[in-house]
């Protein structure tokens, strides 16, 4: 079942327009990859679906995103709630300059949540579903900068996974890790798609066919195609998907 | 973009040297010392200039102390106190010489808006060493504000010697650096009562009577009034060349003429 | 001469000459050891004879009374009075400034409208640049008399008056650095806190602002600083008594170091025991100035370290309540109950969390954005009532003839000449070498301990207060030299006063030109020397020139360096020579305002007060005016 419905989404930039009538639909518990080359959108597109784009000053939007059956555009719509709802990781890993346990329990503490232990037991379980509790668990009040690369991007998912969103986006999580970090989080989408719904935007294809089981083709902010992965990626409807896949442009 | 710092300051630079240069070779002299004794050699100095154009003459206050130190060390010519050399500075410059151009009386003021009219000395060396902090003894309301001089000024030593008999002063008072100062406070302060050379009075304060004795220059000519000192100009030695005419001018009958004006005693 | 001699020749003259150059920059670094080095000696040389008559006794003794060298009674040195003056106005100043300068700093880099953000931002700076004794002119004037007549007191001045005055003069600072910081805290983590569902100010609160807390120390040390140190603000509103400070008498005149050794220096027979005193008082001054500057470095080393940071905060607060605690028993005795009562009930409504996220975020916005209101209308306030009172004195002949009559009649003309005159030679002689010492720091200088020294001594430099300037000035220049009180001496006195920030623009405007651009041209063949000359420093002539106008400013309005070296009430002539002295705007504001009575002379005092301030302002904006163009103009 549909658990992200965007309506008619429009955006612009100022006086640019980025998005054109994009008509989406992403399935619960399941992983969708939103693909294309540099500039078309994608990473636009997903943080429709969190109102990151609200904190740019010049972006302006017309239509509706409907998240569990409610239009997060709406008049009386929450920023700050619908990002309790719906958490996100970066590009480039960006713990706080704080320590492991404290980044974790940020989200938790926003949450109202103020019992140590509680805290503690919220810090241990999102560490563990990051799969990152066993290389932490002795040093929580550590720096979180001293960790690698690829555990840090793991305390960001933590800390996503710390205030249970439903949905968790991410903005192209690997590009900047090396292979062996980047094998472990595709392996841990796998497993995260049991809780929760994951939208991953990606350049890098073989990623996309290797993790999702949806996928949408973005080219010049329009929705060109959207499907099961084994049908994008097998047997493109859209000759521009086809070109795209094969490697033609992009 | 350094020389272009430079270019813009030296046309000024040579405009002044230039200026200074139309003068010819000038003498100067410094003069510093007594807030008292300032508006007499500046307004002697002034008029000396306007009949010398060739001459410079400077000056600045500080206070007595100020000038006795500046003069004995050679900073300055002349040093103007209101009051006399103490032994200590005697024994620092033991080559000052003393000359009295003036007689000055200290006034006691209030604001205009105090009712008093008349102290004692023992009344005014209450209020000032902190027996008396309130105007309800004298028949009036309020905390009693005492401004006095700080350390440098010569009039405040002469009323710490002759009204306060070297006790000390009280430790609210407000010490401020010139007869100028403490008019001005006391002028702007209902409860103020303060000290100034006689010079200083104007009609934005008050003056009262000391032990019944108004602070006029009759009486302090007649000795009457019982705050009178002399004031002094000192110089390193024998006065010479400029010191010397100037000194003389304020001796002469147009200095003192000033001296009058000034609101001083003549000698 | 063959061709390959004429080659070899060539190529020795050409490292000989970059080996002239870099000696002569290393020169100018090393200038500034020598230079701290000498002050240190003067000042120690000249204080030692009170420390060792009088031992601990010269801190700790309640008495300060030198004068009864003169007058004839038992001298005593004890300059505790002075010492808790300087610290308590010190600390009322920071506990006025920080909150509202932080507040406004957050106002700024988070709150304002973009169009007004950068209008505020130089507004605020621009405070800094009015001159101390305009500050002092107004707290004088307006403050003294507003106390006096609201709270009934007999007189305004006292520690409180000080307060604000100071509190006022270090807002800039505070505001300025602390933004600085704030806005430089990496988007990421803001984005990342968003992301989570924070509130901006829950974001700004648990992110932005530890993460800024090193800066933000580093402002309130500065801050403490400059506070301890102002002499001539000060001086004018605080009594000048050297009373015990007493924090429930908020209208007690004290005296405080600084003001001290202003009034004092004068008046002191020279080589007296009370002359050593002052000199020792300045010793203290130093050593306040050098620890609060070294203990800020160490608190910011530790901030840094995260796990630190948390232990440090709890320890932090614990003490700080400690304190709080005491001094409201202490100040409000019976009625700290319901000061205790009131903090319990808000502790327990912020705790319980009763008021929503949004409310408590409205109600902080509210307070932060009146925090930056305060500090403009602050500035307008003070501009408003210089100008106001003195844009009538302006006339043709007031700023052409020199002043008669103690200056109630004639002009400043002396005095401008005298200003420009005194900032001209401070900046010939400041400009050159702090250029190259910033630039031998950024581009020759190699980590060690010659560069670490070089560095310190500019820190300690930049943290000597400007009373202790003029007092160096005075033992060197006017009395060791000989050269008596003359425009030299307040030149160069003025140049070494601002040197260090000379040096700083100097190497921080360096550090922003990007390494690809040296190495470019080393790539082509040329020398260290020539890529200075013709890529490097024209590249950050704007930056530098930013540096030397705010020097500009800032040594134009300064009166304590120039008190004892240079400057003369009233002088007919314009100085000859640079041996005479000359008229200088700031002091002749200051006599006029302290020394002389009556309306005419209160009406030219506002009048020089304007010409000033107007000088000073105009210097300032056009500062601010080229680093924001420069900022937009060149992308590397």
């Amino acid at each position: 079942m549909e658990i992200i419905r965007t309506v008619n989404l429009n955006l612009w930039y100022g006086s640019k327009q980025v998005l054109f009538d994009i008509n989406m639909g992403i399935e619960k518990n399941r992983v969708t990859a939103l693909i294309g080359p540099s500039g078309c959108g994608k990473s636009t597109l997903i943080r429709c679906f969190n109102r990151m784009n609200d904190l740019i000053d010049e972006c302006r939007i017309e239509g509706s995103v409907i998240i569990d059956g409610y239009d997060i555009y709406s008049e009386d719509a929450d920023p700050v709630e619908v990002r309790k709802k719906v958490g996100m990781v970066f590009q480039k890993p960006n713990p706080f300059p704080k320590s492991i346990y404290e980044n974790v329990a940020y989200g938790a503490r926003i949450q109202g949540v103020k019992d140590k232990k509680e805290l503690d037991r919220i810090v241990e379980r999102s560490l563990k579903q990051a799969w990152l509790w066993n290389e932490v668990k002795d040093r929580l009040n550590e720096s979180a900068l001293s960790l690698s690369g690829g555990q840090q991007q793991r305390l960001c998912i933590a800390r996503a996974l710390a205030i249970e969103p439903e949905i968790i986006l991410m903005d192209e999580p690997c590009s900047a890790l090396d292979p062996i970090a980047t094998a472990k989080i595709e392996d841990l989408i796998d497993e995260l798609e049991k809780k929760y719904t994951v939208v991953i935007v990606t350049h890098n294809m073989q990623q996309a066919a290797r993790v999702s089981d949806y996928t949408g083709f973005l080219y010049l902010g329009k929705l060109i195609e959207f499907g099961e992965t084994k049908q994008i990626f097998e047997n493109p409807r859209e000759e521009l998907t086809e070109k795209y896949i094969t490697g033609r442009f992009g | 973009m350094k020389m272009n710092k430079i270019k813009k300051f030296l046309p000024v630079c040579v405009v002044c040297i230039a200026l200074a240069g139309c003068i010819g070779t000038r003498e100067t002299i410094s003069i510093a010392g007594s807030t008292t004794v300032l508006p007499i050699v500046q307004k002697c100095a002034e008029r000396y200039m306007q009949l010398h154009p060739e001459v410079e003459i400077r000056v600045s206050g500080g206070g007595s102390s100020i000038g006795i130190k500046n003069v004995g060390d050679g900073i300055v010519n002349i040093g103007m106190a209101s009051r006399d050399i103490k032994d200590s500075e005697k024994s620092n410059y033991p080559d000052l010489i003393k000359h009295v151009i003036a007689i000055d009386g200290i006034a006691i003021i209030v604001h205009p808006s105090n009712p008093l009219t008349n102290l004692t000395s023992e009344q005014l060396k209450g209020i000032y060493n902190g027996t008396y902090t309130r105007w309800e003894e004298f028949g009036w309301a309020g905390e009693i504000v005492v401004i006095g001089r700080d350390t440098a000024s010569g009039t405040g030593e002469f009323f710490w010697e002759h009204v306060m008999k070297k006790e000390n002063f009280t430790s609210g008072m407000l010490a401020l650096p010139s007869n100028g100062a403490v008019h001005d406070k006391v002028a702007s302060t209902q409860n103020a009562i303060g000290f100034v050379g006689i010079g200083y009075i104007s009609d934005k304060v008050k003056a009262l009577k000391l032990d019944g004795i108004e602070p006029k220059v009759e009486n302090v000519k007649n000795r009457v009034y019982p705050l009178a000192r002399e004031l002094y100009l000192f110089t390193k030695g024998e006065p010479t060349g400029l010191t010397e005419y100037f000194i003389n001018f304020v001796k002469s009958d147009e200095g003192q003429r000033i001296v009058e004006e000034e609101g001083f005693i003549p000698l | 001469m063959r061709r390959k001699d004429l080659y070899l020749f060539n190529y020795y003259i050409m490292h000989l000459k970059e080996k002239l150059v870099s000696s002569f920059l290393f020169l100018s670094a090393f200038f500034s050891v020598i230079i701290i080095f000498l002050i240190i000696i003067f000042i120690l040389r000249e204080g030692m004879p009170i420390f060792l008559k009088e031992g601990l006794s010269f801190i700790f003794g309640r008495e300060w009374k030198p004068e009864g060298e003169i007058y004839g009674f038992d001298a005593s040195y004890g300059a505790l009075p002075l010492i808790l003056a300087t610290l308590l106005t010190t600390f009322m100043a920071i506990a006025i400034a920080v909150p509202l300068g932080i507040g406004s700093a957050i106002f700024i880099s988070h709150l304002a409208p973009k169009r007004i953000k950068s209008f505020i931002k130089s507004m605020i700076e621009l405070l800094a640049g009015i001159p101390s004794v305009v500050y002092g002119f107004f707290g004088m004037i307006v403050l003294v008399n507003f106390f006096q007549a609201s709270f009934n007191v007999a007189s305004g001045e006292g520690w409180l008056v000080a307060s604000i005055v100071l509190a006022i003069m270090i807002l800039p600072t505070i505001t300025s650095i602390s933004e600085d910081v704030i806005s430089s805290v990496p988007y990421e983590y803001i984005e990342g806190s968003f992301a989570l569902g924070a509130t901006k100010w829950r974001t700004i609160r648990k992110i932005v602002l530890p993460a800024s807390l090193p800066g933000i120390i580093a402002s309130i040390v500065l801050g403490i600083g400059r506070a301890a140190g102002e002499t001539m603000a000060v001086m004018m509103v605080i009594g000048n008594s050297p009373l015990m400070p007493n924090l429930k008498m908020p209208f007690m005149p004290l005296k405080t170091i600084t003001s001290a050794m202003a009034i004092e220096m004068g008046e002191s027979p020279t080589n007296s025991m009370w002359h050593h005193a002052l000199y020792g008082l300045a010793v203290l001054l130093l050593i306040i100035a050098f620890f609060v500057n070294w203990f800020a470095m160490k608190i910011i080393e530790r901030s840094k370290k995260a796990r630190v940071n948390e232990k440090l905060k709890k320890y932090a607060k614990i003490f700080f309540s400690i304190i709080l605690f005491f001094l409201t028993i202490y100040i409000f005795e019976i009625y700290s109950i319901a000061i205790f009562g009131i903090f319990l009930l808000l502790y327990f409504i912020m705790k319980r969390e009763i008021i929503s996220e949004r409310i408590s975020q409205k109600i902080a916005f509210s307070l932060i954005s009146l925090c930056a209101f305060i500090s403009i209308s602050v500035l307008f306030i003070i501009l408003y009532y210089i100008f106001s009172n003195g844009i009538s004195g302006l006339t043709i002949e007031f700023l052409t003839k020199p002043p008669s009559n103690l200056g109630r009649e004639g002009g400043i003309f002396p005095a401008i000449v005298g200003t420009l005159l005194l900032v001209g030679g401070a900046i010939l002689f400041a400009m050159p070498l702090g250029i190259g010492a910033g630039i031998y720091l950024n581009e020759y200088a190699r980590e060690g301990k010659i560069k670490k020294i070089i560095l310190s001594s500019i820190t300690m430099l930049n943290g000597t207060p400007s009373i202790v300037f003029g007092l160096f000035g005075l033992t060197f220049f006017v009395i060791y030299l000989k050269w008596g009180i003359c425009l030299l001496a307040g030149q160069i006195t003025l140049a070494l006063m601002i040197l260090p920030t000379i040096i700083k623009t100097t190497q921080e405007t360096l550090k922003t030109i990007p390494k690809h651009v040296r190495e470019g041209s080393f790539a082509l063949g040329a020398t260290k020397w020539q890529t200075i000359k013709k890529i490097v420093l024209p590249a950050s002539l704007p930056g530098i020139m930013t540096g030397a106008i705010l020097s500009i400013g800032r040594a134009a309005g300064e009166t304590a360096p120039i008190l004892f070296t240079a400057a003369v009430f009233s002088q007919r002539f314009l100085p000859g020579s640079v041996f005479e002295p000359v008229m200088a705007l700031p002091y002749h504001l200051f006599i006029i305002i302290t020394s002389v009575p009556g309306e005419e002379a209160r009406g030219n005092a506002f009048a020089t007060a304007v010409v000033l301030t107007l000088l000073v302002i105009v210097l300032y904006m056009g500062a601010i005016i080229i680093r924001n163009r420069y900022r937009k103009k060149i992308r590397w």
